[in-house]
């Protein structure tokens, strides 16, 4: 008799714990759907991060800006980026303002529309933080970016450094997208620091190369000409963004052209660094996006908070080279 | 627990039953509920999943109409197109008005968000269209309605990517509710069948807890009906119907054992007396005989009376002799019988001898005669009975007038009966004498000198235990001086000591 009991206790206990295992699966099932659409913590603040490409750097700076901004309480947005819909830095510009979010990170393509959407964000409340790419004329509340002086100094160290003697043809691969005083600074800068450094055996022209960024693959196209065509092909090329920089690095194994072509690239995306540690290419210059990210953030919650912040952030610059390129994409 | 066994015990088989089968629909009405609920919970989950979708449809519905409404009052500046504009205007509001407008961690709710925003920074832009056109600004209504189209288009589109967000993720989410339902499914299958187990099992052990004792009690039963009462039923703990009738059963099956005993023990209390009493009789019997023997040493007797017969041979006595040899054969008959049975002829014999003596000492004055009509030699009876009606009818009825005296024994077959008949021509009896001899109220005096002992009560009673057969021996007399006639009738065939199945019975 005792024995039965037991057993049909046993039983009734294993209906039960079934029953109960059914209900928590079932309460997961339905909480995982819950989760899904989000976590449900609510921001103070709503900031959208206007970019008009999706490159590694600006992954990166997202990445970084969107921590940051968790941390003070920010909810920040991509524009564009998840959209099935191809918007112009403008459209973004305009959702932005037409949302009515409180705070604006773009990077500007130096045009006057977006000279004027910055402006129209401004006078409808809404502060605006430039970031790599400066726009001065506009009201924007500040800059955060590199100094364009330094830049052109280190540049134009990479460059006396990979000179030959002899005559060499010095490139740089200048996105219109970015082409803006801060471009013609690091270009003049660094025109002097090559000709104040080369040595006497040794003739340097620098000329630019202008990338029509307006369309897209612009970039792969254009240096693909310059690969092809050994008339134009310099020996030194420098990348001022990291497209180019990645573009750069492909063609040159493409064609064959490694050891005759030094380039000089730009930000440590994956491609960049396997190529300098393949010894594909000598350097590249790279930026703290922590600190991009971090900065954009905070200027636009000093603002809001206290009605002014300062008018420039500068951003630290790097040389990623075949001597320190394991420190980099690890998380230093 | 052992109290509430107890307790359960004490219930009817209705009430246990119904307990059982409450028990059972409970168990399986709250597992059929608990699993209803949580399917419910998860349709429903799917129902809400798929309802967003719904709603941003009538978002974009009602949008259009809004700017449909705008173009045509712009267009025509009709009256009704503007009413239309304000009352699908106020039906729009209400639904961004359900939107979120929180700065939530969710892309989703982040596009509701700026959607709601848009939308109200759409409407504004339409108010303000609408009043430059009602102000008759051509430039300003111009600018102002390109705006609003171009947000007209990004809430569209903002609409649309919404709308494939949620349809997207709602797939995702009907999928996982879809393995999650199938999950469930088996739970709920593998759930019903342990408790299908359980409570099959649970109504298998009571139902068979309250067989159990009904089938020991109909073993009982079978084996009482069989004449076995020692069967081994203990009382039963139910107070069901069952325990009721088998503690019923089991006294009943006591009480029986109680009487059966009290009956032995009175029947073997019986039979012992009459074994005592009957041994009685026997020793009583047997101390008569002894008692007779010792009166005389029938062997002193007998070889006395052989010695005598010898010495009358010797002297040429010759009758001396032969009555002297008589004598010895009807003494050793007379002892060496008188406790078994003997055949006709030996009986006859004795007879002839006694009347032999009695004619020898009355000096021949009886008359004797037989007449035998069968096979006597084969027929076995008890002894000592012919002699003693011989020796009645000689000293009751011819006694006084010996000279005249005649008897007459006949043997002769009478309807598959032997019969035997002993006639004398004496004084006759009364029919009261004969029926006091019949009832054995006469009882005669053994001291006579002419007697052997042995009465005619004896010879009946004899004659009944010998044949368990009443009405063997008759007596019949006419009257006073009109002689008697004592018939025996001996049957052939039946009765518990006759031994002559071969008779010739006639």
């Amino acid at each position: 008799m005792k024995k039965t009991m037991l057993t049909l206790t046993l039983v009734a206990v294993a209906a039960v714990l079934l029953l109960a295992v059914m209900w928590i699966y079932c309460d997961k099932s339905i909480r995982e759907i819950d989760h899904q659409a989000g976590n449900d913590r609510v921001y103070d603040r709503h900031f959208i991060l206007v970019t008009e490409d999706s490159s590694a750097l600006w992954q990166a700076v997202y990445k970084s800006a969107a921590a940051e901004a968790a941390r003070e309480n920010v909810y920040l947005e991509w524009a564009g980026t998840d959209s099935l819909s191809d918007y112009s830095l403008v459209d973004c510009m305009n959702i932005a303002i037409a949302s009515q979010v409180d705070g604006i990170i773009l990077q500007p393509d130096g045009s006057s529309e977006i000279t004027e959407q910055i402006n129209a964000a401004m006078n409808a409340g809404i502060p605006v933080v430039t970031v790599l790419n400066d726009n001065a004329e506009s009201d924007r509340i500040s800059f955060v970016g590199v100094n364009s002086y330094q830049m052109g100094e280190i540049y134009g160290e990479q460059v006396l450094a990979a000179l030959q003697k002899g005559y060499n043809r010095v490139m740089v691969l200048v996105n219109t997208f970015g082409e803006d005083v801060n471009t013609n600074l690091m270009y003049s800068r660094m025109s002097d620091v090559v000709e104040q450094g080369k040595q006497s055996d040794q003739q340097v022209e620098i000329s630019a190369y202008y990338i029509d960024s307006s369309t897209n693959f612009e970039a792969e196209e254009a240096i693909r000409k310059i690969f092809v065509n050994s008339v134009i092909l310099p020996d030194i090329m420098i990348c001022l963004d990291p497209v180019s920089s990645e573009c750069a690095c492909q063609a040159i194994v493409e064609y064959n052209k490694v050891g005759n072509v030094n380039i000089i690239g730009y930000y440590e995306s994956e491609v960049t660094r396997n190529a300098i540690q393949k010894g594909v290419i000598p350097a590249a210059v790279t930026i703290d996006t922590e600190d991009i990210g971090r900065y954009s953030i905070s200027a636009l919650k000093e603002y809001l908070d206290q009605g002014y912040v300062s008018n420039y952030f500068n951003v630290d610059l790097d040389i990623i080279n075949s001597a320190n390129v394991r420190r980099f994409g690890t998380g230093q | 627990m052992q109290e509430q066994s107890q307790n359960f015990k004490k219930n009817s088989i209705q009430t246990k039953l119904v307990l059982l089968m409450a028990l059972i629909l409970t168990a399986a009405l709250s597992v059929n509920l608990f699993i209803f609920f949580q399917i419910n919970a998860m349709v429903e989950k799917i129902d809400s999943v798929f309802s967003s979708n719904v709603t941003i449809s009538e978002l974009t519905d009602t949008l259009e109409l809004v700017e449909n409404r705008v173009y045509e009052y712009l267009n025509t500046k009709s009256s009704t197109a503007l009413e239309d504009y304000y009352r699908y205007g106020e039906e729009y509001r209400g639904l961004i008005a359900q939107l979120n407008n929180q700065n939530v961690d969710s892309d989703t709710k982040m596009l509701e968000k700026n959607i709601r925003n848009m939308s109200e920074t759409y409407l504004e832009k339409t108010e303000e269209t609408l009043q430059a056109k009602r102000g008759r600004n051509v430039e300003r209504y111009k600018a102002a309605f390109e705006e609003e189209t171009l947000l007209y288009q990004y809430i569209n589109s903002y609409i649309y990517e919404l709308n494939c967000l949620q349809f997207q993720r709602n797939s995702d989410n009907y999928q996982m509710l879809l393995s999650s339902m199938r999950v469930l499914e088996l739970f709920s299958i593998a759930i019903m069948v342990l408790i299908f187990a359980l409570c099959l099992w649970m109504g298998v052990m009571v139902i068979r807890n309250m067989i159990r004792p009904l089938i020991r009690l109909a073993q009982a039963a079978h084996k009482v009906a069989e004449g076995d009462f020692e069967v081994e039923l203990s009382a039963v703990a139910a107070q069901d119907e069952v325990g009721i009738v088998t503690n019923a059963f089991v006294q009943m099956v006591a009480s029986i054992r109680k009487y059966i005993a009290r009956v032995k023990d009175s029947l073997e209390k019986e039979a012992q007396m009459k074994e005592r009493e009957l041994s009685m009789e026997a020793h009583l019997k047997e101390a008569q005989l002894r008692y007779l023997q010792a009166q005389i040493n029938p062997h002193f007797l007998f070889n006395s009376l052989n010695a005598g017969a010898q010495l009358a041979v010797m002297e040429d006595a010759e009758q001396t002799g032969i009555f002297m040899e008589k004598m010895a054969d009807f003494f050793r008959y007379n002892v060496k019988k008188v406790a078994g049975d003997a055949t006709l002829a030996e009986e006859i014999e004795a007879v002839d001898s006694y009347i032999y003596i009695l004619n020898v000492r009355y000096a021949g004055d009886i008359t004797y005669d037989k007449k035998i009509e069968a096979d006597i030699e084969n027929i076995r009876m008890p002894s000592m009975i012919l002699q003693p009606i011989v020796e009645n009818a000689v000293l009751h009825g011819i006694h006084d007038r010996m000279e005249e005296g005649r008897i007459l024994l006949s043997v002769e077959p009478d309807e598959g009966q032997l019969r035997i008949t002993v006639t004398d021509n004496g004084v006759g009896m009364s029919g009261q004498e004969i029926r006091a001899v019949m009832e054995g109220t006469i009882h005669q005096t053994r001291e006579e000198g002419n007697s052997t002992g042995i009465g005619l009560d004896n010879v009946i009673n004899r004659l009944k235990l010998y044949y368990n057969r009443e009405d063997l021996l008759r007596i019949r007399s006419d009257g006073k001086g009109l002689g008697t006639e004592v018939t025996i009738l001996l049957p052939c065939g039946e009765g518990g000591k006759n031994r002559v199945s071969d008779l010739n019975c006639g």
